[in-house]
């Protein structure tokens, strides 16, 4: 390990863990405190108010990303399956799993220095737990009570939203995390944190001396907004960034210019969501005749260069465990077979399906564009309608624009609990149940069978055939040749409280001899297979 | 049901109380949590597993056999060996559900997948041109805890002892009882354990929360000056005794002075050697390097031996022949003590 120079805290024990080792390390490098992270998102705005987060929007996990730097959770989940103690010392449950105790930790401070107190829980979670769970304060901490036994009530409470803060009078939130948000520019409204779409805003995230979990090693994270994504990775080759997002379709090039490419697994869904509003879509023979017709494998081998898998399932694999039991595969003849039993009002070119894509970029339209030729092959007409980010995806139309009939929806996973995700695409894209999926629901919230009537679920609302999956992309980082520690979570977070960065003079030397003296090597704009 | 993490007491609540009780408290809730690590965990939930879910199989309408077996191990999953599908296949016999291996007899197909906190086991089957399937979903953190060490050529490793818990420090004991000293961190607590030869926890002595704050990259060392047990802190020397009645922790400021790069003997050299691990972050498993001491190049390393993780302590202080090594399996999680010594190999 080399010798650094040593930089004042104000903290004094992490001054100390400064002081340089033996040139013979005993054992793995010992992490460098200091530095700042440069890190660059596309989105223009942040929100970190959980409580104006929708559920399942790639918005939703940008807002997490940055949310954890501030917040901390109950619990914490590692890539082994374990939970640790985080707010929460100890948990324990009653024999039915409907009685869930949590003793707080104790001693622990927001920010501002102020005490954590189990009323600051129970604001934060109460309306964040699931129907049928009521929370309470106690003598040591929290009791969340639920109606049925809420056996994933751990995986919820270790991610996605479930973090703790204190709403202060102006609508600014105070968080017990590694970090603290020093500087916002543009600053934010008194209403929230949140920033308003602006060009470059920039946030500034302070290392937090007091935190319970032990000072990060980074000083500050810089992130800037709204930076385009090819922006973004030639930054990242020029080192003039240390963390950036990476496009799908920019991946494959990336790597051949070896930079440092991190990928989760795959935990946004791309899929078509019918509009039960619409008449066609109510023929069944017509959402069965297009999903037929849907070349998923092409999307996600050719069209995504790999970059993707294809999905046939609500739920991928990884989160559920038994996705492999779906199947969709494409059929062309049965297809045609299928679309020439439909009513004559649906002949070719006189009724197209409208379809409107539900997030903006290039990714959905070339998807939304292989969609209307596969359908186009099976004699379906599909009409693309741009973006409308005022509507609601799947849910009520303004009356100004052009109905739907199909919505090409992203759906990003926001906790790793395969019910309460299920849930949450349920409510969102006001899927309706039919009678033998409502009672497997019901039933599932009752027995001690969960697993089986998730999956019993999950099959009607594939078989039913208003929401079918296309592909499910993983997302992707591209990391600094000077990052360390760099720990995430395999279905998303950052985790950058563990990160820390080698000195820039040990790292020269790689920079000078790459990209950073060879900008022909800069991928071209427009990466396209 | 109680959580492991249940067992984790707070060090600030703990404080409150008398330090003779919160010592035994601790000492008790700490076997509790630790005593399972010992026993073979994983075999036990997985024969949990199979009962459980050779009972949903049974249960299926109008599924008699006899059942070809078939299981699928999901590549990312832990492995589900052959012995699993032994104990399967005597759980559905126990249901009257023969298992055969003639391929034309009726599949039973079991696929083991791994989610970020479940193992799942989906068996499938078709009965009357129905397919059924019945899903059972453990906790992987039951399954956590295997790891085999691997053999080494020149540089022999035996895997001691393993924690959930952070092991920060390890010692062999100056008595020569074979036993061992570790330091671990749990929940935000210091902990000294004694352990004897078998890896059994004979003593547990905690640190006093005020004087030690276990931060995110903690350093301490155990040592021995002038023959009393201490433990080495940035800034600090906290001392304490194994053998006196009381178990007081004594804390003052002092330099720290870390250990020396780790030397070995060779029963057939006599020559020392250093240990030298890689300059991995924790991200990246580590390689042990063995390299003659005053050996100035040190990639002229005379023998490898790979770990699970990155290599986070060694230390020979008290025994030359032999050096024990912590490191963290970056496939279980959890952090492995190690006994290191050379074998001469011709």
């Amino acid at each position: 390990m080399r010798c650094t120079k040593s930089r004042s805290f104000a903290s004094i024990s992490a001054a100390l863990l400064l002081l340089c080792p033996a040139k013979s390390a005993l054992a793995a490098k010992r992490p460098r405190y200091g530095g700042t992270l440069r890190v660059e998102l596309h989105a223009t705005s942040i929100s970190l108010d959980p409580r104006q987060w929708k559920p399942g929007s790639l918005a939703t996990a940008e807002n997490e990303k940055l949310a954890a730097l501030v917040y901390d959770r109950l619990i914490s989940l590692d890539e082994f399956g374990k939970f640790h103690p985080a707010l929460a010392t100890e948990w324990s449950h009653d024999a039915d799993g409907k009685i869930w105790q949590f003793k707080l930790r104790t001693g622990v401070k927001f920010s501002d220095g102020s005490a954590l107190t189990p009323s600051d829980v129970l604001a934060s979670l109460q309306n964040e737990l699931p129907p049928g769970t009521q929370i309470a304060t106690s003598e040591s901490g929290m009791v969340i009570r639920s109606t049925h036994p809420n056996s994933d009530l751990l995986l919820q409470l270790a991610t996605g939203n479930s973090f703790i803060y204190r709403a202060e009078r102006k609508g600014v939130l105070l968080g017990t995390g590694p970090f603290y948000v020093s500087e916002m520019s543009p600053a934010p409204g008194t209403e929230s944190l949140a920033l308003a779409p602006a060009k470059s805003a920039r946030l500034r995230f302070r290392a937090n001396e007091e935190t319970w979990s032990g000072r990060p090693f980074l000083n500050s994270i810089e992130v800037t907004l709204g930076v385009p994504q090819l922006h973004q990775l030639l930054d990242l080759q020029l080192g003039k960034a240390d963390l950036v997002e990476v496009a799908p379709d920019l991946v494959r090039k990336a790597r051949q210019e070896n930079l440092r490419i991190w990928s989760s697994s795959p935990n946004t869904l791309l899929a078509l969501r019918f509009d039960d509003k619409q008449p066609a879509p109510g023929d069944a023979r017509l959402r069965q005749a297009l999903s037929l017709s849907l070349e998923r494998e092409t999307m996600a081998n050719v069209l995504l260069q790999r970059q993707a898998e294809p999905a046939a399932s609500l739920l991928p694999q990884w989160l559920s465990g038994y996705a492999f039991l779906f199947d969709s595969p494409a059929d062309l003849q049965l297809a045609k077979e299928m679309r020439l039993s439909l009513p004559a009002n649906f002949a070719a070119g006189k009724d197209p399906l409208r379809m409107r894509l539900g997030a903006s970029g290039d990714l959905m339209k070339l998807l939304g564009e292989r969609v209307a030729l596969n359908a186009r092959q099976a004699n379906i007409m599909v009409q693309l309608l741009p973006h409308a980010p005022e509507l609601v995806e799947g849910g009520p139309t303004s009356t100004n624009a052009p109905s739907p009939d199909l919505h090409l929806i992203a759906w990003h996973y926001e906790t790793i609990s395969p019910n309460r995700e299920l849930e949450a695409l349920v409510s969102q894209l006001h899927l309706q149940e039919n009678a033998e999926g409502a009672h497997a629901g019901e039933a599932g919230q009752s027995n001690d069978q969960p697993y089986d009537r998730l999956y019993e679920r999950e099959r009607h609302f594939i078989e039913d055939r208003r929401i079918l999956p296309l592909v499910i992309l993983p997302e992707y980082a591209g990391l600094g040749v000077n990052v360390r520690n760099w720990l995430p979570a395999s279905w998303g977070e950052w985790r950058l409280a563990d990160v820390w960065l080698e000195p820039n003079e040990k790292v020269s030397t790689l920079q000078d001899g790459d990209a950073a003296k060879n900008p022909a090597k800069l991928p071209a704009a427009g990466v396209r297979p | 049901m109680l959580s492991s993490a249940i067992i984790a007491v707070s060090s600030k609540t703990a404080s409150r109380t008398p330090p003779n009780f919160s010592s035994l408290l601790t000492f008790f809730l700490l076997l509790l949590a630790l005593v399972p690590l010992r026993t073979s965990a994983d075999d036990n939930a997985l024969e949990d597993a199979a009962r459980q879910l050779a009972e949903k199989i049974a249960a299926i309408p109008n599924l008699h056999g006899p059942v070809r077996l078939e299981i699928t191990d999901d590549p990312n999953s832990i492995a589900v060996d052959l012995s699993w599908k032994d104990m399967l296949r005597e759980e559905l016999e126990k249901h009257h559900l023969a298992v055969t291996g003639d391929n034309t007899a009726q599949l039973l197909h079991v696929f083991v997948s791994k989610t970020p906190a479940q193992l799942v086991f989906t068996a499938t089957t078709r009965v009357a041109d129905r397919e059924e399937v019945r899903i059972l979903a453990i906790p992987r953190a039951a399954l956590a805890l295997s790891s085999p060490p691997a053999a080494g050529l020149r540089i022999e490793k035996q895997l001691l002892f393993q924690s959930s818990d952070r092991i920060i420090d390890v010692s062999a004991q100056p008595e020569s009882t074979g036993g061992m000293d570790v330091l671990i961190a749990k929940a935000g607590e210091l902990l000294a354990l004694r352990l004897d030869s078998a890896g059994a926890i004979k003593q547990i002595i905690a640190f006093p929360s005020a004087s030690v704050r276990v931060g995110r990259d903690f350093r301490a060392e155990l040592s021995s000056p002038g023959g009393n047990s201490a433990a080495v802190l940035p800034a600090k020397i906290c001392e304490f005794s194994w053998s006196g009645a009381s178990s007081e922790v004594k804390c003052r400021a002092a330099k720290a002075s870390w250990r020396a790069p780790t030397q070995i003997s060779s029963p057939c050299a006599p020559a020392k050697w250093k240990l030298l691990s890689g300059e991995n972050d924790w991200t990246a498993a580590d390689q042990l390097r063995l390299v003659a001491d005053g050996e100035a190049q040190p990639e002229a390393s005379a023998a490898f031996s790979g770990f699970p993780g990155p290599i986070l302590s060694i230390n020979a202080r008290q025994n030359p022949s032999s050096a024990l090594l912590v490191t963290q399996n970056l496939r279980t999680g959890n952090y492995e003590v190690y006994k290191i010594t050379l074998v001469c190999v011709n």
